[in-house]
């Protein structure tokens, strides 16, 4: 969910109302993926590098995103949305972990979309904190170094029941992946919208699984098409 | 990929462009004037195996004369180099080239160039259905075989430039399950290539490159395997550039290759961190890449280098890769340089924070 700070400064405004704004963005977006029968939606709330910016922006995303769970988890649950949370512990507010551990207790039973807050996550941190997890095993004794394979690593990632992905969409134009669901996204076709996040809405979301499904995916292998 | 106004309006010569090239109106016409040149020789150049007949300046009366008027000289340097490489006028002829790739390159480094460029090198297949290049059951690796060769020159351009590493996503693991008799010609291109890279007249001699293979080598064949070894060992010492292949490789296997090898060396009760699994990476040593290139137009990764595409520029240029040239990699470095400097002010922010 790229762009809040961009689409703020063309109007003249402070990042903090870009962020707000693009809150209306993240539910047309949700209810847009509904729509269109997706299953499974992440998104980007707060990374573990968003840390770096000016205190006054981080105390407020993380107010921001507490009052926004706040807000929106009945009319999310209404929806037939289940809310679950990806991302680590530290330095994260207690108030921001009670909203998002309720949400996820409150729409536990929900199963039209899965709707994934990554909020403090980042990708190799996110492996980091498996790679500990398994070290604490191998020290014990419990596991052998031998032992450690893709199929270990994916099942001490944050969400491990959450598929890979197959759509990644970055808004405002940014050509990168910020290693956003670094492990889960090896194959998720990319696409790049040049709409900033506050513009965002459920018809971007639409044309960019228009252009997925034009991809031919083939992971790896390669498929003749049939001449006939 | 959608053009908008935000992204588009630094590749116009405006004055508030992000690159400093296209901001200033003359040197984008010198730019333009070299770049229009070598769009017709690049597109001669990468003619590959397509018969040019040209209008003939030896006495051999029994080549075939056809004139193309005035753009009959355009394709005299093609069909001299294929036919006869060594000749004086093809020589000429490329010292001629050289001398204007300097002149495009020495303006394209008055903005940044990249110092580590990866490749997907996407669409061989493509381009021998398309070109009906023989696909017999002698020989199903003919688009790898014209792709080969644009590798070859895009590490030219590429080192010309002043690029330090370039890096190709040659074979994937999950290549092995492609048909048995594809995967054993890339074996045997694989190491007919390697063998060809360590010739006196090659590139990586040419610019004393040290070359690395970066995968899980055990599952070669031992002749590559043993090809490959060879290879490495002979470059260690090259103080040159250097040219990063990745075979029988995949981002995944890589983090786990990591992970076991961080696991088994850290102490009990010693936390891993981030900087570990940095160090036991394949690339630990080299650059991230600052641009990740994948031809023929798709747009995924296919687990490469996701673990060092943090901050990397991702392209998808349309072509297919025989069909990559050096005006699609002159765009890509412009592209690169319109957004380099707020990639470089978000990794500072981020560095600081560390």
């Amino acid at each position: 969910m790229d762009g809040n700070g961009r689409w703020a400064n063309r109007r003249g405004l402070t990042r903090v109302e870009g962020h707000k704004a693009g809150e209306a963005a993240l539910l047309d977006v949700v209810a847009g993926a509904i729509q269109a029968g997706v299953k499974h939606l992440s998104v980007y709330a707060f990374s573990t590098e968003n840390w770096s910016r000016s205190p006054d922006e981080v105390r407020f995303l993380m107010g921001f995103n507490r009052d926004v769970l706040h807000r929106r988890r009945d009319q999310l649950n209404e929806w037939g949305v289940r809310v679950r949370w990806a991302g680590r512990k530290p330095r994260l507010w207690g108030s921001v972990i009670k909203e998002l551990q309720f949400a996820e207790e409150l729409t536990r039973a929900n199963d039209v979309l899965t709707l994934t807050m990554c909020v403090n996550y980042g990708g190799r941190v996110e492996i980091a904190d498996a790679v500990r997890s398994i070290a604490d095993d191998v020290a014990a004794g419990r596991l052998k170094p031998s032992a450690v394979s893709e199929k270990l690593i994916q099942r001490r990632l944050y969400l491990p029941d959450m598929p890979d992905v197959d759509l990644f969409v970055r808004s405002s134009g940014e050509q990168r992946t910020s290693n956003f669901l670094l492990w889960e996204s090896a194959y998720a076709e990319f696409v790049f919208l040049d709409t900033l996040w506050p513009d965002f809405s459920r018809v971007d979301l639409w044309r960019a699984i228009e252009l997925y499904l034009d991809r031919d995916r083939r992971f790896g292998g390669a498929v003749d098409t049939p001449t006939v | 990929m959608m053009a908008s106004q935000y992204t588009r309006s630094g590749l116009f010569p405006f004055p508030n462009s992000n690159s400093p090239l296209l901001s200033s109106p003359s040197l984008f016409l010198w730019l333009s004037f070299c770049f229009t040149t070598f769009y017709y020789y690049s597109r001669l150049a990468t003619q590959g195996q397509r018969k040019v007949r040209c209008f003939v300046y030896c006495r051999n009366k029994s080549t075939p004369r056809t004139t193309y008027g005035f753009t009959r000289f355009l394709y005299l340097p093609s069909l001299l180099m294929e036919k006869n490489g060594k000749s004086m006028i093809s020589k000429a002829i490329g010292h001629v080239s050289f001398v204007m790739r300097k002149c495009l390159f020495s303006i394209l480094s008055i903005g940044p160039v990249p110092a580590h460029i990866a490749f997907i090198m996407d669409g061989n297949r493509r381009y021998a259905k398309r070109h009906a290049l023989h696909q017999d059951s002698t020989n199903p690796g003919s688009g790898h075989r014209v792709g080969f060769k644009c590798l070859i020159s895009t590490l030219q351009y590429c080192y010309e430039m002043g690029v330090k590493y370039v890096t190709v996503y040659a074979f994937s693991i999950d290549n092995f399950k492609r048909d048995p008799q594809e995967v054993q010609s890339l074996m045997d291109l694989m190491k007919e290539k390697i063998d060809e890279l360590l010739t006196e007249d090659s590139v990586l001699k040419k610019f004393d490159a040290r070359i690395n293979f970066w995968g899980d080598l055990q599952l070669l064949s031992e002749p590559v395997r043993l090809a490959a070894k060879k290879a490495m060992d002979m470059t260690v010492h090259n103080k040159g550039p250097v040219l990063s292949v990745c075979v029988a490789y995949t981002s995944t296997n890589e983090i786990t290759h990591a992970i076991e090898a961080s696991v088994r060396e850290k102490q009990e009760n010693a936390p891993i961190e981030v900087s570990d699994l940095d160090r036991n990476m394949y690339t630990a040593g080299c650059l991230e890449p600052d641009i990740i290139i994948r031809t023929s137009g798709e747009t995924r990764l296919s687990n490469f280098l996701l673990w060092q595409s943090d901050f990397t520029h991702l392209q998808n240029p349309n072509p297919l890769w025989p069909e990559f040239s050096l005006r699609h990699l002159v765009w890509a470095v412009l592209e690169y340089q319109n957004v380099h400097g707020y990639l470089k002010k978000r990794k500072g922010e981020i560095e600081k924070n560390k």
